[in-house]
């Protein structure tokens, strides 16, 4: 297991560079003067000296790969860099919104767990009863919608229609609750679905009518068998739907303006603040690959033949 | 003479609107070995589910009734049956690694399968059982899973378990069929000693004669859903009457490298849903009168049972 | 055996029905296409004529979805929309295919370092925030469509080409592929005649299935506002348009939002049926 482990660690230091290549060549590649941008992003009277003063100062006349290395050596310290908008070191404003955007994120994946994995058994158990066929139809639909329009329209009916919520979020618990249950809907859609046909295979299984002929309890078989053995691939559409999360939660996080990373990547959008676009970007992306490492490796808990492919 | 453990009376069992076996009857005393063999498609599996009763498994019986230790068990409700299941009726099914959950150690599912009967689960009386059975390695068996193990060694830890739960009768569904030679063995003579030691009565289903006349004390042969030759073994095997058990005695590869005959054609398909003899098309023996007279077992000499005398009066 | 028999004919009852569903979904989803490439032709009003004394309509007789808050007609601006919302997306969908078989068609073939670094890449970009990544693509390279593809298709070429590699690398070993080398075929003619023939279907299969959700990202985008720019009619940037003004005209939100929910339900079902349709075949 530790082996594991380890190895998956390892494994993970390629991820890393590429990605912070990639993410660094972005900008690279970015159109325009970067000098320029932050000057007069700041305001500034943008004069020939000031403009290569600024150049020096931001590192630009140097090569591409000792910019490189000093923006990572810069980030394993905490330092993202400065924003363009108000020269403000970017982490603890990063820091702030990846706390809002974890808690986003987490609110609505273990509402999503809590939800769908019930009515996933309860549906494959029951399978094609009226209860199953009427819960096909909401997850179908729950799994066709974009984000925006379940944001939408919740948004319309308890903020406007009902006032039963604050049209902003502003950061609150309660204003969690809708952004949660927007970023909700289709995850349970999805983990439905799925833990309905994992469990369906499962219950197909011999070992559940070897059970049977032992006298094992239907409740044994169903909760520390077939769903233990379902419980891997669940484990995985989970953290492949954490990957649409994250990208969904932009555009939530937007709607009920939300002070998440997802908000703080399009005002920097908009106020051409790279660095910031910069060092969200690897927050969210870093957060993905730790998410999928965690999945990987309780799924060799349920499942040790993992362990040796 | 012992009371029956087990009698099945007229049986009738069905997939859905079709008959897979009819008017199937014997009965197993305590501590007797009885092996029903034919071949695949003859209903011999479907007569272990429907004994089993588990209603996933499909089978229904429609008419007559199975009776253990003197109690009605055909139309058993779910909860009750489960009851009954593993404490009083054991089963050790073809599929070797198919009874238990792959990815989950023995430990855990033993004691499960325990509790669920209300049983303590005794780690030590576990290893104990296994090394009366000759298991390898016995004391590092339970904290292995399923997937690590060939199939010989899973199917012993599945008699493993029914020796725990202590069944009065065993069901064998072609428990050695998938086996090397060497498991095989290894499988029926722990089946023997629990025989010999427990008083346990097993009925074994197989397509090998050969594993037949190993073990079993009594035999029968089932043929397109009907029992047509039922008895004590030696009767059967060395006097066969019926013309099918002669064919497939005949169909046994002999020693000295003589071809076996085989029987020409295949079995009917809706051989159950025959109110005469089914085995009409394929007998050499078939006179016009076979075509309409009603199947019947009758007992022509003391315990041995059998359909059709046709073949004993050509011999 | 006759059980048997009647199972086996349920089946290919089942089958039968399948088919005929795949097909008459077929057929709408082409009508749909054809319909919104011609919407333009046949939107009853002008879908970009602003007109301020009619704006913000609730729906009538005249203005089917109501007007938007330049006075706009939804419904046009919805048809016309279509076209650019379906058409992008199987671009990119088309795209991403052709892209992604021929060189997971590559590595699969012939293995060695280059399959090795491209997996790998493949590994790492399938690990991250796809959706992240596009916005910060398309936000840094500015808003447009073919922007917007490029953001999205940095990441989606990767399924298909891991998919189409593993299917190369079965169909490789098959003999017949060794038997064809042994008669001094090309690479080049068996990978055409002999490889792609055979994993084409289970490509196509799968491309169907990725559309719904190409449109929900490339819907994602442009409700970001990274898409379409502003005055052309596009159903993510529409909804973006009618966002603000979501309390009293909330059809200029609805209209739109909802064609692409039931766009992508359309897309998804055909591709379910024909998923199931291709595994039935197999079975």
């Amino acid at each position: 297991m530790l082996k594991y482990i380890i190895k998956r660690l390892i494994n993970l230091i390629p991820v890393l560079i590429v990605l912070t290549l990639l993410v660094f060549l972005l900008m690279y590649l970015t159109p325009g003067d970067p000098a320029l941008i932050r000057l007069s992003s700041q305001g500034a009277n943008v004069t020939d000296e000031l403009l290569a003063a600024t150049r020096a100062e931001m590192g630009l006349d140097q090569s591409f790969f000792t910019r490189y290395f000093s923006w990572v050596g810069g980030i394993l310290h905490g330092d993202f860099g400065m924003s363009y908008i108000d020269d403000m070191p970017i982490f603890p404003k990063l820091l702030d919104a990846l706390m809002h955007t974890l808690a986003l994120a987490s609110a609505s994946t273990v509402v999503s767990v809590m939800i769908a994995i019930p009515i996933g058994i309860f549906t494959a158990v029951k399978k094609d009863s009226i209860p199953d066929n009427i819960v096909r139809i909401f997850t179908f639909t729950g799994n066709a919608m974009p984000n925006f329009l379940i944001a939408l329209l919740l948004m319309y009916l308890f903020c406007i229609r009902v006032r039963l919520f604050p049209v902003i979020a502003k950061g609150s618990v309660q204003g969690l609750m809708l952004p949660a249950l927007s970023l909700s809907i289709p995850m349970i859609s999805k983990f439905a679905r799925q833990t309905r046909a994992d469990v369906l295979q499962q219950l197909n299984e011999e070992y559940v009518i070897g059970m049977h002929a032992r006298g094992v309890k239907e409740r044994v078989i169903l909760y520390k068998n077939v769903l233990h053995n379902a419980l891997g691939s669940i484990l995985t559409i989970i953290s492949l739907q954490i990957r649409v999360l994250i990208g969904g939660s932009v555009v939530t996080e937007v709607i009920f303006r939300w002070p998440g990373v997802g908000s703080l990547i399009m005002d920097s959008i908009g106020g051409c603040d790279y660095p910031t676009v910069q060092g969200a970007v690897l927050i969210l992306a870093t957060l993905q690959i730790l998410v999928n490492l965690a999945t990987d490796i309780s799924y060799c808990i349920i499942d040790k033949r993992i362990e040796l492919e | 003479m012992a009371k029956n453990l087990l009698e099945i009376n007229n049986l009738t069992v069905s997939y859905g609107d079709f008959k897979i076996i009819t008017e199937v009857s014997f009965n197993v005393k305590p501590g007797e070995i009885v092996c029903i063999a034919g071949e695949s498609g003859c209903g011999k599996s479907t007569l272990i589910k429907a004994i089993l009763g588990i209603k996933q498994l499909g089978a229904q019986v429609q008419e007559g009734s199975i009776i253990l230790d003197g109690r009605d068990i055909t139309h058993l409700g779910i909860e009750e049956r489960r009851q009954i299941l593993g404490t009083e009726i054991g089963y050790v099914p073809q599929n070797t690694r198919g009874s238990f959950n792959n990815i989950r150690s023995y430990d855990v599912q033993y004691k499960e399968t325990m509790n669920c009967h209300g049983i303590k689960f005794d780690r030590g009386a576990a290893v104990k059982c296994f090394d009366r059975l000759n298991f390898p390695d016995s004391d590092r068996l339970l904290f292995r899973q399923p997937w690590e193990m060939s199939g010989g060694m899973n199917q012993r830890m599945a008699i493993g378990l029914a020796v725990l739960q202590e069944p009065k009768l065993m069901l064998c569904d072609e428990a050695t069929s998938v086996l090397d030679v060497t498991s095989q063995k290894q499988v029926i003579e722990e089946l023997a000693l629990l025989r010999d030691e427990l008083g346990w009565s097993i009925l074994f289903i197989t397509h090998n004669l050969g594993v037949a006349s190993h073990i079993a004390d009594k035999l029968g042969v089932m043929y397109a859903g009907r029992m047509v030759e039922y008895g004590d073994i030696r009767k059967v095997l060395d006097d066969p009457i019926h013309p099918y058990t002669r064919s497939l005695l005949a169909a046994i590869p002999g020693k000295d490298r003589k071809m076996p005959v085989g029987l020409e054609g295949r079995p009917p398909l809706d051989g159950a849903e025959w109110t005469g003899c089914n085995f009409v098309p394929r007998c050499k023996y078939c006179k016009e009168s076979c075509k309409t007279k009603p199947y019947s077992l009758n007992e022509i000499e003391p315990e041995h049972f059998v359909s059709c005398a046709e073949g004993r009066n050509r011999k | 055996m006759k059980k048997e028999k009647v199972k086996m004919n349920k089946k290919q009852l089942k089958k039968a029905r399948l088919k005929r569903k795949t097909i008459i979904l077929g057929i709408i989803v082409l009508i749909v296409l054809v319909l919104s490439f011609f919407a333009p032709y046949f939107a009853p009003n002008d879908p970009y004529l602003t007109n301020a004394i009619a704006a913000k309509h609730p729906p009538t007789s005249e203005f089917l979805f109501g007007t938007d808050y330049l006075g706009r007609c939804v419904f046009s601006r919805v048809l016309v929309g279509a076209r650019t919302s379906i058409f992008a997306t199987l671009m990119l969908v088309i795209m991403s295919f052709i892209v992604g078989t021929a060189i997971g068609i590559i590595c699969g073939y012939y293995g060695g370092a280059v399959d090795n670094i491209i997996m790998r890449i493949t590994d790492i970009l399938l690990s991250l925030p796809q959706l992240v990544l596009a916005i910060a693509v398309a936000g840094i390279l500015g808003g447009s469509l073919v922007n917007t593809l490029i953001a999205i298709g940095i990441t989606s070429w990767t399924s298909y080409a891991r998919l189409a590699r593993s299917h190369t690398m079965r169909i490789k070993n098959l003999p017949y592929i060794n038997s064809c080398r042994m008669t001094g075929c090309s690479d080049f003619h068996i990978l055409l005649t002999h490889v792609l023939p055979n994993l084409i279907g289970p490509m196509l299969v799968n491309a169907t299935l990725e559309i719904g959700s190409t449109m929900l990202s490339i819907a994602g985008l442009s409700f970001l506002g990274l898409g379409v720019a502003p005055p052309a009619a596009e159903w993510g940037s529409m909804v973006s348009e009618g966002r603000s003004f979501l309390q009293i005209a909330p059809w200029t939100v609805f209209a739109p939002a909802l064609s692409i929910l039931f766009a992508v339900m359309l897309f998804n079902y055909f591709g379910e049926s024909v998923c199931d349709l291709a595994n039935s075949n197999e079975v």
